[in-house]
């Protein structure tokens, strides 16, 4: 037990993979609400109370609510750009004042994303993909408090992300539509999220019944299979149904934040593998250093 | 004569090195403890165990980590809520009410304009949708409870506790309405009130899915009738019914507006 948060920092690719899809989840949550931004966080908003403590109740002017908006946007953008602890805390801050100013405009994404960020203000988010990375990994110190808090917090966001497949897959197994394999026909038909006008394709049952129990399956098994062999496969079928679901009921900024718990799931290992497979266009730096840098394959010498 | 001082040192510091490792440890999984117990507890069904521990549990959880994670569990809605709005306002000295305006269908619009970034529009009025139609059907309940007729007129006491159940919801539906009026009066319009019906469609069930899905109708014959719980028949259409009627709400010139 001790071991898992001792020594040296785990998931680093992935804290910095979770963090980058994050602010992403963020930056697309502040931009779709732009133009409405007055109406729905604003001082003059159709809501006439907060959920809590919001930096947003301190901008009793329009001027003064764009200036805090505004911030919002810049902090999330700074954290995805360049993570670390600081800007983690201050993006955290910003998105915590948005939900608690107006908790109805936050989807289940957004919801992840929300208490993803106040999590990750103790891991380490900027030892890949920021600069200065490499310069950082070299002087991070194993069984320091840092690598205990970054550890710790790997552990509590791989928690939470099962605590969301299991509870909704649980759910979602006690309920007739999804165990009779017809609740995405039934979703199908809801205008709210009528993206991509599916439901022909739905009436036929064997579309719609394996679908419908694969959700569950994979949700349901999540919390089993990331322990597993199957985990890099589950974990793939999870984001590529996160894909489905932005493309056809239009959350997308569902899918970033979901994208990034699964991240956090891999290993370092597992991640940097499936970067050597990339093209090379889309490879880091630091994978093509590791690639250049390992030894060539030459024949041994004939005796 | 050097050596047995030097690895007493530093056995001495091994131990006290593994000690500080253990503390740390013991902290870090404290804290990872108490979050998956109040977690656990904050997200699991209404068991004797959530009960017995529901107090600590979201003592901790509820102020930075609420969650509630039913995405369309255990069961996905059975019919599609909209907001038609009403608009009255005065132009040039004369009192004039708009066409029903769907409100839903134009934030819905707006979303789908926009697949890649939809705003949430579409949210904020289906929450007071589907808030209305909870109410709807636990006001309906009670009022069957106390042997109360709801196509007649309601008793005041009655009346009085439905509409403070319904107060800060109507306020703020209210609110939403004012924002969306300006999209449903002309230009030059002096607004004075709004009026918002909740409507729900059924949906087509999967053993019916071959069937053609009917419109409804919509038919407002009088604009001025009074508000009521349930009104069958308003709306014509299978199974499609008004399931709340706000009734004139004064117009709310003050909140920023919404134009979906």
């Amino acid at each position: 037990m001790i071991r898992r948060v001792s020594g040296p920092h785990v998931h680093l690719v992935g804290a910095a993979i979770a963090r980058v899809l994050l602010g992403v989840g963020a930056l697309h949550f502040y931009l779709s609400n732009y133009s409405h931004r007055a109406f729905v966080l604003g001082p003059h908003s159709y809501l006439t109370h907060t959920r809590g403590p919001t930096l947003y109740s301190l901008a009793h002017s329009p001027a003064s609510f764009e200036v805090v908006f505004h911030l919002g946007i810049v902090a999330a953008a700074a954290f995805t750009l360049f993570g670390g602890r600081p800007l983690a805390a201050a993006h955290a801050v910003m998105f915590w004042s948005a939900y608690a100013r107006n908790p109805d405009i936050f989807d289940g994404g957004d919801t992840f994303g929300r208490i993803a960020a106040i999590i990750l203000i103790a891991a380490i988010t900027n030892a890949y993909f920021a600069p200065g990375a490499k310069r950082r990994r070299d002087h991070l110190k194993p069984d320091s408090w840092s690598s205990f808090a970054h550890n710790g917090a790997v552990v509590l966001l791989g928690f939470q992300i099962v605590v969301v497949y299991l509870s909704a897959g649980l759910q979602k197994a006690t309920g007739s539509p999804w165990i009779a394999g017809s609740a995405l026909y039934q979703i199908s038909q809801l205008r709210d999220y009528a993206f991509v006008h599916w439901t022909p394709l739905l009436t036929n049952r064997a579309v719609v019944v394996p679908l419908t129990n694969a959700i569950v399956v994979l949700e349901v098994g999540f919390p089993i299979a990331i322990w597993t062999r199957a985990r890099v496969p589950w974990i793939a079928a999870c984001a590529l149904m996160h894909a489905g679901i932005a493309v056809t009921m239009g959350l997308v900024g569902f899918a970033f934040n979901m994208w990034a718990g699964l991240a956090i799931c891999l290993t370092d290992e597992e991640l940097i593998r499936a970067g050597t497979r990339l093209p090379s266009r889309f490879r880091s730096r630091a994978v093509q250093r590791r690639q250049r840098t390992r030894a060539p394959a030459t024949p041994a010498p004939l005796r | 004569m050097e050596a047995a001082p030097r690895a007493a040192v530093s056995h001495h510091v091994i131990r006290r090195t593994a000690a500080r490792t253990n503390v740390r440890a013991a902290v870090v999984w404290a804290v990872i403890a108490v979050y998956a117990f109040a977690v656990g507890v904050h997200v699991m069904p209404n068991t004797a165990i959530r009960r017995a521990f529901a107090r600590p549990a979201n003592a901790v959880a509820v102020p930075l980590f609420a969650q509630r994670w039913n995405l369309f569990a255990p069961a996905p809605p059975t019919a599609n809520l909209s907001t038609l709005m009403l608009v009255r306002y005065t132009l040039h000295g004369v009192v004039h009410t708009s066409q029903l305006v769907d409100l839903s269908a134009k934030v819905r619009r707006a979303s789908t304009w926009r697949p890649w970034a939809p705003p949430r529009l579409v949210r904020v009025v289906s929450k007071y949708n589907v808030a209305f139609e909870e109410q709807a059907w636990a006001d309906e309940r009670e009022a069957f409870r106390h042997n109360i007729r709801l196509n007649a007129k309601l008793p005041a006491w009655f009346a009085g506790e439905v509409a403070r159940r319904r107060a800060r919801n109507l306020t703020e539906y209210g609110r939403v309405l004012s924002a969306a009026a300006p999209a449903g009066a002309p230009a030059g319009a002096a607004i004075m009130s709004v009026r918002g019906l909740v409507v729900r469609t059924p949906l087509v069930p999967f053993a019916q899915r071959h069937s053609k899905p009917q419109t409804a109708t919509i038919a407002l014959a009088d604009p001025d009738a009074p508000a009521r719980l349930v009104q069958p028949g308003v709306v014509g259409g299978r199974g499609t019914m008004v399931v709340f009627d706000s009734g004139w709400l004064s117009y709310d010139k003050g909140v920023a507006e919404m134009a979906p």
